[in-house]
């Protein structure tokens, strides 16, 4: 009986510093959090946004460990470099702003998205600025974390959306409304957004393009309503003809009708055979912001050998 | 099928090239009614991402998207990518011929329920792409 109770005894105290133990490494778990949460406010907060307080290097000294690397897609920095490059942004862009939108946490990687916005003044990646564009960008990094110290980055900023935000505005005369529709619709034509097609489009478009009416896309030249070309023409052309080159060297418009001029290659995917280069034409008409008539002027015969080679 | 392999299934069926399947296929089981795709300025359904993604089939024949990191908090999974592949055709408006190839980091973040997708932010490296294509 009293070995019995012995055992018991030591049961319940082996129970209880493993309790204790485990509430130990929840509570030590729940302070290197703490710390890491800690560090990533103050990389966001007051090294990445310009504040009165401190300064980037200043910050983050101390907050990197030995051999810390942050990565982009092609090259990576250390923690000098990254300062040298963070005190840099706070003084071309001095409203820099780097707002944290969600943080994420997996064992030691922590994922911040963010939003990142500022209005640079002077030679921004290239892009000449002066103070009167702003960009506002998402971000993504991904931390790897160890006491309160940055261990890692891998970091993706949108720069080609800030590029595009910050670029000047061309000193050109105002473009023609038929030339700003028309290139809406390649562009979306371009980027297969189909919705953007199809908003600009009339409900009574016609296609247009002459040529050799064995060819499914062509037949007899016009596809007449946006319905008959969204569920008709569209798949057929898309499953028979690839784009390899589509070069416009010149484009005239006035605010009804606009054209290009260019140069293209295209792949005929039946029979594998790609055109010679040649020469075309477009001709686009518009009516109430939309698009009423899409008439190509190609080289109909060459389209058609590539069409009929084995 | 768990949410992480319906994550997974976006990366090695829909966003790379194979003969399996087509992106339309693999998406139309896996995004939530609701889907959303939100880059920086604008956010697009799910029909007009496989619409897009159909598009990069047809444009970038050799199309990878291999993830090197894949996270989770929660319903959240977070994947971190290389993207690449070398486009023929008109391409973000830059024209190519097949001969140059990009190879870029891409992130992800997906918020998922019961095996769907509800929705993804994402932000892909095309600064460096676009030099590549160029250079």
């Amino acid at each position: 009986m009293k070995n019995i109770g012995s055992i018991i005894l030591a049961l319940l105290l082996m129970l209880s510093i493993s309790c204790d133990s485990t509430k130990n490494l929840a509570k030590i778990n729940q302070q290197e959090v703490m710390k890491n949460k800690a560090a990533i406010n103050t990389f966001y907060n007051k090294a990445l946004s310009v504040n009165t307080e401190t300064r980037p290097t200043q910050a983050l000294t101390g907050m990197f460990a030995e051999g810390y690397k942050s990565s982009s897609s092609t090259d990576s920095k250390g923690a000098e470099a990254l300062m040298g490059q963070l005190e840099f942004f706070w003084k071309v862009v001095p409203d820099l702003k780097w707002a944290p939108q969600t943080i994420t946490n997996d064992g030691d990687v922590y994922t911040v998205r963010s939003i990142a916005s500022g209005t640079p003044n002077g030679d921004f990646m290239g892009v000449p600025t002066d103070g009167t564009k702003k960009f506002s960008i998402m971000t993504m990094d991904m931390h790897t974390m160890k006491d309160g110290k940055f261990m890692s980055t891998h970091h993706i900023e949108d720069w080609s959306t800030a590029m595009q935000q910050l670029k000047p505005k061309m000193d050109m005369p105002k473009k023609a409304e038929a030339m700003k529709i028309a290139d809406a619709y390649m562009g979306a034509m371009g980027k297969g957004d189909m919705e953007t097609m199809s908003n600009l489009m009339h409900d009574d478009m016609v296609w247009q393009n002459a040529g050799d009416s064995s060819i499914p896309w062509i037949r007899t030249g016009r596809w007449e309503s946006k319905k008959v070309i969204l569920e008709k023409f569209l798949p057929e052309f898309s499953k028979g003809f690839q784009t390899i080159k589509w070069q416009p060297v010149d484009a005239v418009a006035d605010d009804e009708t606009a054209g290009y001029f260019g140069q293209m290659i295209g792949l005929l995917t039946n029979s594998g055979e790609k055109t010679n280069e040649f020469t075309y034409a477009l001709r686009v008409k518009v009516k109430d912001g939309k698009v009423i008539l899409w008439n190509w002027f190609e080289d109909s015969v060459e389209v058609s050998r590539a069409y009929n080679a084995k | 099928m768990g949410s992480k392999e319906a994550v997974m299934s976006f990366y090695n069926k829909a966003l790379t090239v194979n003969s399996e399947t087509r992106p339309t296929a693999v998406l139309t089981p896996i995004l939530a009614e609701g889907y959303l795709s939100s880059g920086s300025v604008e956010s697009k359904g799910a029909e007009q991402l496989m619409g897009q993604l159909e598009f990069f089939w047809k444009i970038i024949p050799d199309l990878k998207w291999e993830p090197q990191d894949v996270y989770n908090d929660g319903d959240v999974y977070i994947v971190r990518s290389i993207a690449s592949g070398s486009p023929n055709g008109d391409f973000m408006g830059m024209p190519t011929d097949g001969t140059k190839a990009f190879k870029i980091m891409t992130m992800d973040i997906h918020t998922t329920k019961d095996g769907k997708i509800l929705s993804t932010h994402h932000i892909e490296d095309w600064v460096t792409a676009m030099k590549q294509l160029k250079g």
